[in-house]
């Protein structure tokens, strides 16, 4: 009995030795700094001044009343909805083409994989470039095509519009594999049975693959919708959050203000605002995922 | 399987679309770099070029310090898989194999980790590399390259070990052999497929990191992907696409190659990575 309890005593403690290097390391570097951001954003913090003041709710205060701020949420907001549900459509299209077994599979699945293996700021700049009113890509193609030149940086709809894209074609990629894994799930048996019932590829494809792949497309929806709410490398990239302030991500103010303008408290006060949407958007996630596995 | 012609079309249709989508920018950015500097603004474009020339990669090396940024890529890259990839295997065994109090605590705090804005602890992180004095630096760098992978690996890694049947284990117990000489002899050549996926995505996702370099390091330890900003930021005219297509070109070549090699073992890993349950 005692030799027993011993050796599992000296199995608890393996498993703490284990896990401990994963732990310390997301502690320090992710979880702990975060409950200084929250007190951070409670200070007048400005390394330029060397002021390090307690001023309570006013960095809270100022936000509401800062244009540019306000700005960034709605584009955050518009942003990651725009992209993520153009990168879900796409992505189903994708996965559902790579699902088929042809000649090309393999060439599909290179090609497809290749915008997640490039670094972000390649494809940021190289997509200012492409984008590029005069000499760009996408104009020499839409010239020849339709004869219009449009300015995709001095438009801010456009210039939106050219940040989605972007987002839309480096990510697609990474988001179809994982809807082809939900897809490669679904029993063969189901579509067999269809096509027994005279069912065509259209009605196949809505009656049972979406259904089956919805709770997966939900999930995934949630994580990567959080995922881009929170990263600006594009932005800082592509545009600077420009023209004027139309593009720029919550998270990409935050950046500026810390690096740029070295505001650390304010820079934290943002980072609280970003930690409250992402906390709804996982809030809404959950209802959507909750209301989906009901309705089945 | 019989296949209509329609659904044949389609396919070869999107195939064909999705192709050029992914690689006409692509192709534009080879392109540009290997073209003469006035040629690369012009109107329209000039798809093939009629005097390429490397004057560009030229003028990139003068304007960086490669060497210089190479190195430190290839360090904070190497060390930071290396050990993310140690200890998410270290962590994924741990959480598969042994049920100990608080597992599921620890397990649920690191994925909430993963969920928190990168940005957001920004300024802490900053203040404590600084205080640290650890901000311009290889190794202080190489920190947060380790950081990175964790929470994806351990993820993928635990998912992995559920799947191996503890018999193995049992068995080489019951011969008598300690824990350190099971994993080595006996789990190690089980693992090995898995490693090497999580090797490969990992590393191309540090390489690429490009967030984490531009703020924790500014001059002396920059990486390789940083290289676009100060491009950019050195030349007072136009963006320097010249060189800044040339750094593109440079980048995207090794990862399209490892892309093609290596497609299997990535498609592989990610969709494990992606089992969320």
């Amino acid at each position: 009995m005692r030799k027993r309890l011993r050796a599992r005593t000296k199995r608890i403690l393996l498993a703490w030795i284990l896990v401990s290097p994963a732990v310390i390391f997301r502690v320090f570097a992710t979880l702990y700094p975060s409950v200084w951001t929250f007190f951070y954003s409670f200070f007048n913090y400005n390394q330029i001044g060397r002021i390090r003041r307690f001023i309570g709710f006013d960095n809270y205060i100022k936000i509401f009343r800062d244009q540019a701020i306000l700005d960034s949420l709605v584009f955050s907001v518009f942003f990651v909805v725009v992209s993520v549900s153009m990168q879900i459509v796409l992505g189903v299209l994708i996965a559902a083409l790579m699902n088929q077994k042809f000649f090309g599979r393999k060439f599909v699945r290179v090609v497809n994989l290749i915008p997640w293996a490039i670094s972000m700021p390649i494809a940021g700049f190289s997509a200012y470039w492409i984008f590029n009113a005069d000499y760009g890509l996408v104009n020499d193609i839409l010239y020849r095509i339709a004869g219009i030149k449009p300015l995709w940086f001095v438009n801010s709809g456009l210039a939106r519009m050219s940040v989605v894209m972007a987002d839309v074609w480096k990510n697609t990629p990474f988001l179809s594999l994982m809807i082809l894994a939900a897809m490669q799930g679904i029993d063969l048996q189901q579509y067999e049975s269809a096509s027994m019932d005279g069912a065509g590829v259209f009605r196949k494809f809505f009656s049972i693959t979406l259904p089956s792949i919805l709770p997966t497309i939900v999930t995934l929806g949630i994580f990567i919708t959080i995922w881009r709410v929170t990263s600006f490398e594009l932005v800082y990239a592509m545009t600077q959050g420009g023209p004027g302030t139309v593009t720029s991500l919550l998270s990409y103010q935050i950046y500026r203000q810390a690096i740029v303008n070295f505001n650390f408290g304010y820079s934290s006060t943002i980072s609280m605002v970003l930690f409250v949407v992402v906390g709804l958007m996982g809030v809404c996630g959950l209802a959507l995922q909750r209301k989906i596995a009901e309705s089945r | 399987m019989r296949r209509s012609i329609g659904a044949r079309i389609v396919t070869w249709a999107s195939t064909a679309v999705l192709s050029v989508v992914i690689l006409l920018p692509l192709y534009w950015i080879v392109l540009s770099s290997i073209l003469p500097r006035e040629l690369i603004f012009q109107f329209p474009i000039q798809y093939i070029p009629r005097q390429p020339t490397f004057n560009n990669y030229i003028m990139l090396f003068k304007s960086l310090n490669m060497p210089k940024l190479f190195t430190n890529s290839v360090i904070t890259t190497v060390l930071g898989v290396s050990f993310g990839v140690l200890f998410s295997v270290m962590g994924g065994y741990a959480f598969s194999r042994i049920k100990f109090r608080g597992s599921n605590l620890v397990m649920g705090l690191l994925m909430l980790s993963t969920i928190l804005p990168a940005t957001a602890v920004l300024v802490p992180l900053f203040q404590l590399f600084r205080s640290l004095r650890i901000i311009d630096n290889v190794w202080g760098l190489t920190l947060l390259y380790i950081n990175g992978p964790i929470p994806f690996g351990t993820w993928v890694m635990y998912g992995f070990f559920n799947q191996i049947p503890v018999s193995l284990e049992e068995s080489a117990e019951m011969e008598g052999a300690g824990f350190v000489r099971t994993m080595f002899s006996i789990i190690a050549p089980v693992l090995k497929p898995a490693i090497a996926t999580l090797v490969i995505c990992d590393f191309v996702g540090a390489f690429n990191e490009f967030m984490v370099p531009l703020i924790f390091a500014a001059n002396k330890a920059t990486t390789l992907p940083v290289g676009f900003v100060e491009l950019s930021a050195s030349s007072m005219f136009a963006t320097p696409w010249d060189t800044m297509s040339a750094l593109g070109t440079l980048l995207l070549v090794p990862f399209v190659i490892i892309v093609i090699a290596f497609e299997n073992r990535i498609t592989q890993g990610l969709v494990a990575g992606s089992i969320k349950g």
